[in-house]
């Protein structure tokens, strides 16, 4: 018996929690308000859609993949994938549930530990005196380092780096039950109770120059202009939106349902973490950043904020709506301390597939897998910090969180519905299942998601993949970077051929095929 | 905000607190049949 097989989930409320806490991150509370605000009311049309149709039917799917993956003891899509379709290149297709959130997770740990570096200049009120967008766009600049150097680098955000990173390695190294779950169960419940603070604070603000909270909210429920909708952007938005916040599509939620038993009930409890993540996203995500920026701001500045990007909103204008609001420093406090636990639910869960994938399959310790890749990562995070200003976490993020995030949604679905067959995958869907899922998410789950999930690549290939390869529009300086970056991705995915070549060539289990756990052990 | 919108909203929040409950409580008052059983596995 493998080490893996050894952890697991100790309870059912801790899996649900670590599942709503991969979910949860930081997207839930700047992507969403940035995505939704320019479309205004309309967004959440085809935002609902999308979650109904793609998102709720692939975590459906990814629990099912990852407990029937786990019952031949994989941990990792590339084993899954093998026992969905025993076809040589399935398990190489499996490579992207590793690779995709490996290398998110080397970069989205560093914006992380912006987000304790954050709630630290709050409580120690740093910044405080700069009251302008342009003002409070210098301090993070200068925080990051990004003076204009050759290298982005500054002592104070490498400190908070490290410290992140530490807490990172020391979570995933003890594993499932003792590292994961145990954050997952304490960390959600304070998330949730830090953001509901924030959006009482804010739905309480009295009206500046007559702007109201009720103009705030507007700016994400009103419908003014239902032609909105003809457009493809809102579509897109939203549905990558969907894939974003639930995490699905980077191989995670596979591994965590890898430790459950076929008698584990994955419905319900799928369902459960995707209402969480809702709740977090829909009602406080929507309530804090927006309507806040609303009512100082005004409309049209906070749309031009929210264009700028999605850190534009978190960490230029709040930290400026903080001072003028009275308690001001503990709710900026707040804020970027539940920014920072969003993250680490969401950054912890990024590696664990490699590491799982290291133990079961190259037959790795625990104890030399954490090692490896924790010195793998940390180097690989280097590049990515050091020249910052040059766009490369934006490369990573374009390959690995967008395309690569939808080409491997698409090819999972194919694999789910059409070739393991969505009728055996029903069946093993509803193994100890305690909600019995409506009939029509079967005939959804065969022709809609794949079929939509498949326009979406074919949509982005015409959209912005040539562009994107050919890096039309960047800066000559920094091609060079874009390339070390393109290389870094290379070298792993390469590292990851040759793990999967390698374990099944080597691997007992691949010789002598175990028999999963049996369908009777279902309740 | 105008009315439609008040309730839009509000739809919205009522559908997703309803689903939260109603997954919750399932969980919850299995969990709760379970500890009164002899087997007291946390599932």
């Amino acid at each position: 018996m493998t080490q893996r097989r050894a952890d697991g989930w100790a309870t059912r409320f801790g899996l649900i929690m670590a599942m709503a806490g991969n979910a949860v991150g930081l997207g839930n509370f700047l992507r969403f308000p940035g995505r939704a605000a320019p479309f205004g009311g309309a967004f959440m049309v085809p935002y609902f859609l999308a979650l109904v149709l793609v998102g709720i039917p692939l975590m459906w799917m990814e629990w099912t993949i990852g407990r029937h993956g786990g019952g031949f003891d994989h941990g990792s899509a590339p084993g899954m994938f093998h026992r969905l379709w025993s076809n040589r290149i399935s398990k190489y297709l499996g490579i992207f549930g590793v690779l995709l959130p490996a290398m998110v997770g080397i970069y989205y740990i560093y914006i992380e530990s912006w987000s304790l570096g954050y709630a630290w200049q709050t409580a120690t009120g740093v910044y405080w005196g700069q009251t302008s967008n342009e003002e409070m766009g210098q301090v993070f600049s200068s925080y990051l380092g990004m003076d204009g150097g050759f290298f982005s680098f500054s002592p104070q955000a490498y400190l908070f780096f490290l410290i992140t990173f530490a807490v990172n390695v020391f979570v995933f190294s003890r594993g499932i039950e003792r590292g994961i779950e145990i954050v997952a169960r304490y960390c959600m419940p304070t998330l949730l109770v830090l953001g509901a603070i924030l959006a009482v604070r804010v739905l309480t603000l009295p009206p500046v120059e007559g702007r109201t909270i009720s103009d705030g909210l507007a700016q994400i429920w009103r419908i003014d202009d239902w032609s909105v909708l003809l457009h493809s952007d809102v579509w897109i938005a939203a549905t990558g939106q969907i894939f974003f916040t639930l995490s699905v599509g980077l191989g995670m939620v596979h591994t965590y349902a890898s430790y459950l038993k076929k008698k584990h009930d994955i419905t319900l409890s799928g369902l459960a973490s995707c209402g969480t993540n809702e709740f977090v996203e829909v009602i406080l995500g929507s309530t804090i950043a927006i309507p806040a920026a609303v009512v100082f701001f005004g409309v049209t500045q906070t749309q031009a904020i929210a264009a700028e990007g999605t850190f534009a909103l978190g960490f230029f204008a709040l930290p400026v709506i903080f001072q003028q609001m009275p308690w001001g420093q503990f709710f900026g406090t707040l804020w970027f301390i539940l920014l920072f636990l969003a993250g680490l639910t969401s950054s912890m869960a990024m590696f664990t597939p490699l590491l799982v994938f290291l133990e079961d399959e190259l037959q790795l310790t625990r104890r030399q897998s954490v090692c490896y890749v924790g010195i793998a990562i940390f180097l690989l995070m280097h590049p990515i910090i050091l020249f910052m200003h040059h766009g490369m976490v934006d490369e990573i993020d374009y390959w690995m969180a967008e395309f690569g995030l939808v080409l491997f949604v698409a090819i999972e679905t194919v694999i789910f519905t059409w070739v393991f067959g969505i009728d055996k995958g029903w069946k093993e869907m509803h193994l100890g299942a305690e909600l019995q899922v409506p009939r029509i998410f079967y005939y959804i789950m065969k022709y809609v998601t794949p079929v939509f999930t498949c326009g979406l690549v074919v949509w982005w290939f015409y959209d912005s993949f040539f562009d994107q390869v050919l890096m039309r529009g960047v800066d000559p300086a920094s091609r060079p970077f874009l390339w070390v970056a393109r290389l870094m991705i290379l070298g792993v995915a390469l590292f990851l051929v040759w793990g999967v070549w390698y374990a099944w060539k080597t691997h007992p289990k691949f010789f002598e095929p175990i028999e999963p756990e049996i369908e009777e052990e279902a309740t | 905000m105008t009315l439609t919108s008040w309730i839009y909203m509000g739809t919205v929040w009522v559908a997703i607190i309803a689903l939260n409950v109603f997954c919750f409580s399932r969980i919850f008052s299995k969990k709760k049949k379970t500890d009164n059983n002899t087997d007291t596995e946390e599932w």
